[in-house]
């Protein structure tokens, strides 16, 4: 086997490990009995098995950065149940796992209720769920969680876009629990709502020796929040692209296709401090994904050497072989505070720029992950990605990031824009960005990788 | 001569048997090899009474948890013991195997609900209305992936498991085959989510044939619909996001499955393509339900090319699989039409290499023996339907609202549970063996018996 199809064959297993639980519906954890003796098919249901097979099943999940690669056990048994005039859903699940620096416990509880809403196939060719007006693909669901936090390493740098690039390392533990719940009004537009309980206490460390509440607000006391959010989320999802039916007009031998994907939510959050109110402060969050695929349809086949476009970047010469001219990503992400004056945020709840958040989104690639952390923030990435025809899946990623962080929107707006660019390579698989690495340069070079989730 | 068609669609579904699904399509008018509701399987154990087929099948919950479907269930099922020895008559073992595998004896007799025309309309529409192939067969009895690699490549290069690596990366395809730069027809896949098809090493270079499935319809009616297509269903519900899968594996909503049938249909049905296509709805394997239909024995003939066998557990791939729901829809299809010619997952590799491809030689003497179903077509071009048929909606079926659950499917209530353990403990306190143990309760029926069969015990000791 050669490196390069080692690398493939590598980076496909871990594709089929992601892909496993959904296909496979593995009775196969009992085929680890005959491990030893058995075949390679045996051995891999095994595994397979010991990573999908529910109710109880191994898993691999992510800390926030810096935290190490945690494994962990998962228990899910979700489960179908007639009442009422349809069909519901309980999807429960606990989890845990442990890293180096941290552990995470969750349990969630999802919930589709049995409404009454009539299966149909509408006047547009569509399946969907009708329910009083609405006609909708996906339907009404409640998901309820509770969830502890436990890690060690959390980067902190003090507040505001100048701030000096020395890192103060803080520990945290958080507590949150709630229920949400999730409307789909149409087939592009959704409504949440959601409130939770949250807690989180930090225990001494370099960051509660080193700052004060002037400089780090909420670093002397956590209180313990309520916590209300609305959100909207619209999803859109276009392909423009000329009806030439099943006889192409003569001599068009390509036509384009454009697919656009406009996926934007907006939410606004109440953070309410329940033990002293001085902490409460309101948040409003803007999170856009606008994506622009640009592709070809081949409509008649071109004479070999004929045409430089189609060597180069369609998958084939037939009739409905697409080419494929790259992606551009469009992202932004905002998020404005709202405080009192007597009041104040604390810096932990305060989103960050650099690497990845505490969620892990990637913001300024070509920065050290939390590197600059204020009440506002605003990110703006975009991306063109495009398969390399002679080696699919494997392809290419140009970015530019940009961003901002301010004590309030005037703030912020006049603060110092920080923003990064670099090239990486990227996998895609059924044209789902599964993962990348890439270099940056925004704070000299800095080298980095991501995984998307695939299904 | 009958006409031909152009354009090949195939959904592939997931786990179902033909009587399940369509059994119970049969009458005087409509002589399908289905059920007369006659047909029953012995009871778990010994002295139970024969449970008799039903019509009775329900949207989910009937299949929970999954029934047996490897290689080693299905020869429980058809012959009655695991190597697949005849030793008496076949079929006869769905119902012992499942309430083994259910580890209950009375779930057992669910493997033998069916749905009727009432409870399943969009499947017995378009098999009434255009073509039900009452012997069409899964190529392996066993389980999803090697009945999937035989769909693709006529083998499972001797895997009779769930393996999704080593088999399906090294599988050469049809859709191989068909990519051959000489040839002009082209394919297209689309899934909704994952896909076995993905952990192809030649697909896996080739992913510009991979398309979401949201884009079928639009593309379709673009004038975008490939000689080939195969569409996956998706696999797994999105609790988060409120949609449930479309596959029909058991326990996965049915009702889905049949508005994703209606979807293909319609997008079809309203393009240019609707009279030069094929649309072949069929499931991959039978999922341990019940049919009546024995699964034929195939002689091998290695000279048309080797079959590789399996040999963990040894097994030739010289037996077909448990019958499957196959129907053909086609505007060239008159109504009514009942294919009694056999079939099986292999006839698909067949038949897209007959018509699309340029390479004639079989993979292998499975593929080689094969009928293809090119010419089932069974009206002339003039005679071409043209009626717009509307499908349906699916039923949900459930029972009505505030309608009482009957205690033998009902969960038994905490409470009940509760009295269970305390009798059970009362009685080991007093010495007492009852018949059951409160851990094999599952349903509120057996609460009562448990806590009746409890309380004439105790009275009696006192």
């Amino acid at each position: 086997m050669t490196g390069r199809t080692r690398f493939r064959v590598l980076l496909l297993s871990s594709a089929i490990a992601l892909a496993a639980p959904r296909i496979a519906s593995a009775q196969s954890k009992s085929e680890c009995k005959q491990f030893t003796s058995g075949s390679a098919h045996t051995k891999l249901d095994c595994i397979e098995g010991l990573f999908s097979e529910q109710p109880l099943h191994l898993t691999f999940s992510s800390l926030p950065p810096g935290n190490g690669l945690p494994l962990g056990l998962v228990y899910e048994q979700p489960e179908h149940v007639l009442g009422g005039d349809g069909k519901a859903l309980t999807d429960p699940k606990l989890m845990i796992v442990g890293a180096r620096h941290g552990w995470y416990a969750t349990g969630s509880f999802d919930w589709l209720p049995p409404l009454p809403y009539q299966l149909k196939v509408d006047s547009a060719g569509t399946r969907c769920h009708q329910l009083g007006a609405m006609c909708t693909t996906n339907v009404f669901s409640i998901g309820m969680y509770a969830s502890h936090r436990a890690v060690t390493r959390l980067s902190f740098y003090g507040l505001g876009a100048t701030a000096p690039d020395t890192p103060h390392f803080f520990e945290a533990r958080e507590s949150w629990g709630g229920v949400a719940a999730r409307m789909p009004l149409t087939n592009w537009l959704r409504l949440d709502g959601q409130i939770e309980d949250r807690q989180l206490t930090l225990p001494s460390s370099d960051v509660t020796a080193t700052f004060t509440e002037a400089t780090a607000p909420g670093v002397a006391s956590q209180p313990n929040y309520l916590h209300p959010s609305v959100a909207i989320r619209t999803g859109v999802r276009h392909i423009n692209e000329l009806k030439t039916g099943r006889t192409p007009p003569p001599g068009m031998k390509m036509k384009s296709r454009t697919e656009l994907e406009f996926r934007n939510e907006a939410s606004y959050h109440w953070y309410n401090d329940l033990t002293t109110g001085r902490y409460s402060f309101q948040q409003f969050v803007f999170n856009g994904d606008e994506s622009f695929d640009f592709q070809a349809v081949i409509l008649d086949f071109f004479e070999p050497g004929s045409s430089w476009l189609v060597e180069h970047f369609c998958g084939g010469n037939k009739r409905n072989d697409t080419c494929e001219f790259g992606r551009i990503d469009v992202k932004t992400l905002v998020q404005l505070a709202r405080v009192d004056p007597a009041n104040a945020m604390p810096f932990y709840f305060m989103p960050t720029i650099g690497g990845s958040d505490v969620e892990s989104r990637t913001s300024l690639r070509g920065y050290d992950d939390y590197r600059f952390r204020g009440a506002d923030a605003a990110v703006l990435q975009v991306e063109y990605t495009r398969t390399f025809e002679k080696l699919d899946p494997l392809g290419m990623l140009v970015f530019y990031d940009g961003g901002l962080v301010g004590a309030t929107a005037s703030d912020m707006w006049n603060s110092r824009y920080r923003q990064d660019a670099g090239v990486g390579l990227t996998l895609r698989l059924q044209h789902k960005l599964f993962a990348e690495m890439y270099v940056a340069a925004g704070n000299g070079l800095k080298f980095g990788y991501s995984f998307g989730k695939l299904f | 001569m009958a006409a031909t068609f152009q354009h090949l669609v195939v959904l592939m579904l997931e786990n179902r048997s033909f009587d399940h699904m369509l059994g119970f399509l049969r009458s005087p008018t409509y002589d399908i090899e289905g059920l007369s509701g006659t047909e029953s399987n012995p009871g778990p154990n010994p002295g139970d009474p024969p449970v008799v087929v039903s019509r009775d099948a329900r949207t989910v919950n009937d299949l929970n948890p999954d029934p047996g479907h490897g290689f080693v269930n299905t020869n429980m099922q058809i012959f009655g013991n695991s190597d697949g020895r005849v030793t008496g008559p076949l079929m006869q073992g769905f119902v012992k195997d499942y309430a083994l595998v259910s580890n209950h004896a009375s779930h057992g007799a669910n493997i033998m609900k069916c749905f009727t025309e009432q409870t399943l309309p969009v499947l017995s529409t378009l098999a009434k209305q255009y073509a039900v192939c009452d012997h069409w067969f899964s190529s392996v009895p066993g389980s999803t992936i090697p009945n999937r690699l035989f769909a693709h490549g006529a083998t499972s290069l001797g895997s009779l498991t769930q393996d999704i690596a080593i088999a399906p990366s090294k599988l050469k395809t049809i859709f191989e085959v068909m990519d051959d730069r000489r040839n002009r027809s082209n394919f297209r896949i689309y899934t909704d989510g994952a896909s076995v098809l993905l952990s192809n090493l030649y697909l896996l270079h080739h992913q510009t044939h991979f398309h979401d499935y949201r884009d079928f319809r639009t593309d379709v009616l673009n004038g975008d619909l490939a000689e080939y297509t195969f569409i996956e269903p998706s696999y797994d519900d999105d609790a988060q996001n409120g949609k449930f899968a479309t596959s029909q594996h058991p326990d996965f909503p049915v009702d889905e499955g049949e508005a994703l049938i209606s979807e293909v249909y319609r997008a079809l049905r309203d393009s240019d393509f609707w009279e030069d296509t094929l649309l072949l709805i069929v499931y991959d394997e039978h999922g341990g339900i019940y049919d009546h239909v024995e699964p034929p024995s195939l002689t091998p003939n290695p000279a048309l090319g080797v079959v590789q066998p399996s040999t963990d557990p040894p097994f030739a791939f010289d037996r077909l699989g448990v019958r499957v729901p196959a129907v053909m829809v086609s505007p060239l299809i008159a109504p009514g039409t009942i294919i009694k010619q056999r079939f099986d997952h292999c006839s698909i590799v067949a038949t897209v290499r007959k018509m699309f491809c340029l390479d004639r030689t079989p993979f292998n003497w499975r593929e080689a023996q094969a009928a293809t179903f090119d010419e089932v077509l069974n009206l002339e071009r003039d005679q071409v339907r043209k009626e717009d048929l509307q499908l349906p909606n699916p039923v949900t079926v459930a029972p009505p609202a505030g309608a009482k659950v009957p205690p033998q499917t009902r969960k038994p209530t905490d409470l009940s549970m509760d009295m269970a353990r305390a009798m059970e403990h009362s009685m080991k306190t007093m010495g007492l063996a009852p018949a059951t143990n409160v851990s094999q309760i599952y349903t509120a029926q057996d609460a009562t018996n448990y806590l009746r069969a409890a309380a004439s015990l105790i009275k009696d000791k006192a």
